[in-house]
């Protein structure tokens, strides 16, 4: 269930066996520091990889360019909300490649300081399909992305107050009047 | 100047519900089809033209937006019926159907084109969103757009078949036939479709 | 809302607001439009007029409540919302690859059906919104056929509902091949039809050849997918290079064109619903195969007991009960699924915490995306274009706003 962490499979290279070619989520661990797969069940059997914030417009960037498979197509960007993890908002990426139809999904988590928003760097400037979906986070859960070129709410009122998908947000559920007395009037 | 005789015979059919608009007495003013003489008020000649003509105004906002097209077109042709000049300007059209779920960032733009419509002026609100929010009670949605615009008929569905819509125009027709249209305020009181 | 507080800018170009109640928004979509005569010069688009709080509804209903929820984002295909969001679910519950044959083979042919009846309201208020007005009622016409088989099903005309986790929720009925055959026989002329009032026509074509090209990188850049996306030159399609639902065993062509403009969605958007009717007519033959085959995974986590059960066992009433009201809990994990919508990749991700409510339901709807380019393509054109290429990208605000 739970992946085991890859990184051995990516040192170990000088047994007798030839080892495998490293997989992209090796290379990304490679070469961005602090990254690493999370222990977490991923059903889809997609290749998984955590990113520290700082580092994420440069993996994003690597791996649409540089990258052995190139990652053209950038499928998704959606957020989520832990309130019990030490890192609660978490961004995710999914990326996939034209030529060999491979996917892969980069997360990114950050912790919000107080009543400050929590930051994640955009990844608009490089990617122009991030912009909406980044706009929807920020309005959705409240993740400001620096240096986006056209940071405002999306979906909700301009002047609309809370992030409505952080699950400190109320469902806003109203209790419903299954029937009313005509004689009554009220 | 003939008056097919199932009009009457439908409204005076209208179930007896509190809020149900009562049609007058035949003999308040009616048009004796017969002989060939028409006998009638001004007031019931305009109701009568009223509505027989309805206005809708081409405004959809979701799903039920496609069944008010279905309406429209080529099975169910609401023309038979006398509304099917759907205009895309409020200030063009009289009935305001209110087709889909409302959302509070929308709810502003329905009042104004509902206050942009000239009088006399009906809303049907078509489809569960509408009328209670259906299966969506939550933080987005306005939990009825009575809350914002008064509404004439309601008609249940998600989203109601295009003969459930017809059928609430049929109700609201008959609702404006037997309205008093001269010198008072059009009254209000709202008529349920049975699904 | 944000009104325009001039109407003019300093330079003297007039600013326009378009929706969101707009005969050709196809929906309640908002544009901004900044125009110099007749050019305009810059769009900025406003939506979340139909914001429904989707997202956060599944968070509070369990994985069998959620489903009815997942019909009303794309509106004109809610079989391909169901489908996603169900093949989510089963990827969650690791039951994937287990479900039956006969509930695959229905699923294909309704998602099939369901891109028909996209692409017909689709081409149908293009062409209104282009002038042409005969095709918006021929299109309705073979419309109603495919919501007669809906209803047929189902019992509901457009939400129907029909699948669950683990298959569909009933067998289809016996004269739903008879339907289909019927539809699968009459739609190819129809096609014919529709094509011979657009395609050679002069007003349609001049208003369509060239008009809102847009181009393999532009495309790639904004996230495109779907006919749109195919238009432009990319071969890209769920159905192909991602299969599901057993689809690599059907043979079909990827209908793609080079052009990227207007009329190029519009040749692709033809072709794929002749390749629909052809998928249909191979599935309605499998079906006949399959008679009386499961259509249902036999998963006590999942499934619901048989009903002769519930009436004569006790455990069987227990267990029926405890997954109506508490729903079937998965482990916790991630799963995220992709469908080929009318419209392109619609996806569902599915987070859970492994409490019977999903953690997080994400949507990820193409129209969303596709939507994006347009404020870049229609930059620079003309103000009767715009309408042109609003209609071609063929957006649902429903799953933009969700």
């Amino acid at each position: 269930m739970v992946q085991q962490p890859p990184s051995e499979g990516a040192t170990q290279g000088d047994d007798e066996t030839p080892p495998p070619p490293p997989t992209d989520i090796d290379l990304v661990i490679e070469r961005f520091p602090g990254s690493f797969v999370p222990s977490w069940r991923y059903a889809d059997q997609m290749p998984t990889v955590r990113v520290l914030p700082e580092h994420i417009r440069e993996a994003i960037s690597w791996l649409r360019h540089e990258c052995q498979t190139r990652y053209d197509m950038l499928v998704d960007v959606g957020g989520s909300h832990w309130p019990d993890r030490d890192e609660p908002f978490e961004v995710t990426y999914i990326l996939h490649s034209m030529t060999t139809n491979a996917r892969i999904r980069v997360k990114c988590a950050v912790a919000a300081h107080g009543d400050e928003l929590p930051v994640i760097p955009s990844i608009a400037l490089i990617w122009a399909a991030a912009n909406w979906p980044e706009r929807e986070i920020y309005d959705m859960f409240g993740v400001e992305f620096t240096d986006h070129p056209d940071l405002r709410r999306i979906l909700t009122p301009n002047d609309w107050e809370g992030h409505p998908l952080r699950k400190d947000f109320p469902l806003g559920e109203e209790p419903v009047e299954f029937y009313r007395s005509a004689s009554a009037g009220a | 100047m003939t008056v097919p005789f199932s009009r009457w015979m439908r409204a005076s059919d209208s179930p007896e519900q509190p809020g149900a608009v009562r049609p007058q007495a035949l003999d308040a003013g009616g048009f004796s089809g017969a002989s060939g003489v028409a006998l009638t008020t001004v007031d019931r000649a305009v109701g009568w033209a009223r509505a027989n003509s309805i206005w809708p105004m081409l405004f959809g906002l979701a799903c039920c937006a496609i069944e008010m097209m279905a309406m429209s077109a080529a099975k169910h042709d609401v023309s038979r019926f006398g509304a099917e000049v759907f205009r895309s300007s409020p200030r063009q059209s009289d009935l305001m159907i209110v087709a889909g779920r409302l959302s509070k960032k929308m709810a502003p733009v329905l009042r104004r084109l509902y206050d942009q419509m000239p009088e006399p002026k009906w809303v049907l609100s078509m489809g569960a969103c509408a009328s209670c929010s259906g299966v969506y009670n939550n933080y987005a949605l306005v939990q009825g757009v009575d809350r914002i615009v008064p509404v004439d008929v309601y008609v249940p569905g998600c989203p109601p078949r295009p003969e459930a819509v017809i059928d609430g125009l049929i109700k609201l027709q008959a609702k404006i036939e037997y309205d008093k249209q001269f010198g008072k305020q059009f009254e209000r009181a709202p008529v349920t479709v049975k699904a | 809302m944000v009104m325009l507080e001039e109407t003019r800018t300093e330079s003297g170009r007039m600013l326009l607001n378009m929706g969101p109640q707009h005969p050709s928004t196809h929906g309640v979509l908002r544009l901004m439009l900044e125009l110099e005569g007749e050019n305009v010069t810059q769009c900025i688009p406003d939506m979340g007029y139909l914001h429904t709080g989707i997202e956060k509804m599944c968070e509070a209903r369990n994985y069998h409540q959620a489903l009815v929820l997942t019909d009303r984002i794309d509106y004109l295909a809610p079989i391909t919302n169901n489908l996603s969001y169900i093949m989510a679910c089963e990827k969650l519950f690791d039951v994937g690859d287990k479900v039956p044959e006969r509930a695959q083979v229905v699923r294909v042919m309704l998602s099939e059906l369901t891109r028909i009846a996209s692409h017909l309201i689709w081409l149908g208020t293009h062409a209104l919104d282009l002038g042409a007005m005969t095709v918006f009622m021929y299109c309705w016409r073979e419309r109603e056929q495919i919501l007669d088989i809906m209803e047929n099903i189902s019992g509901v005309r457009m939400m129907t509902s029909f699948m669950r986790i683990g298959g569909l929720v009933a067998d289809v009925p016996d004269d739903f091949a008879g339907l289909v055959a019927e539809f699968v026989r009459i739609m190819p002329r129809k096609i014919d039809e529709y094509e011979t009032l657009l395609s050679r026509n002069p007003i349609f074509i001049d208003r369509t050849r060239g008009v809102g090209v847009i181009t393999r990188d532009g495309a790639l850049e904004y996230g495109f997918s779907g006919s749109c996306l195919r238009a432009s030159g990319v071969e890209f399609d769920v159905r192909v290079n991602l299969p599901y639902c057993a689809y690599e065993t059907y043979d079909f062509d990827v209908a793609w064109s080079k052009e990227g403009d207007v009329y190029a969605r519009y040749m692709v958007r033809m072709r794929e619903m002749r390749e629909s009717v052809r998928i249909i007519d191979q599935g309605a033959k499998r079906l006949l195969v399959l008679n009386g085959a499961p259509i249902r995974l036999d998963d006590p986590r999942i499934t619901f007991p048989k009903r002769e059960k519930i009436h004569s066992s006790m455990e069987s009433l227990i267990h029926h009960f405890k997954l109506v009201s508490e729903g079937p809990v998965p482990l916790p994990g991630e799963a995220y699924a992709a469908v080929e919508s009318p419209r392109g990749e619609q996806a569902t991700y599915i987070m859970s915490d492994g409490s019977n409510k999903p953690h997080r339901v994400r949507f990820r709807g193409p129209s969303f995306y596709n939507l994006q380019v347009l404020q870049h393509t229609i930059a620079g054109g003309l103000v009767a274009d715009v309408v042109a290429c609003i209609g071609s990208i063929d957006i649902v605000l429903g799953e933009i706003d969700r």
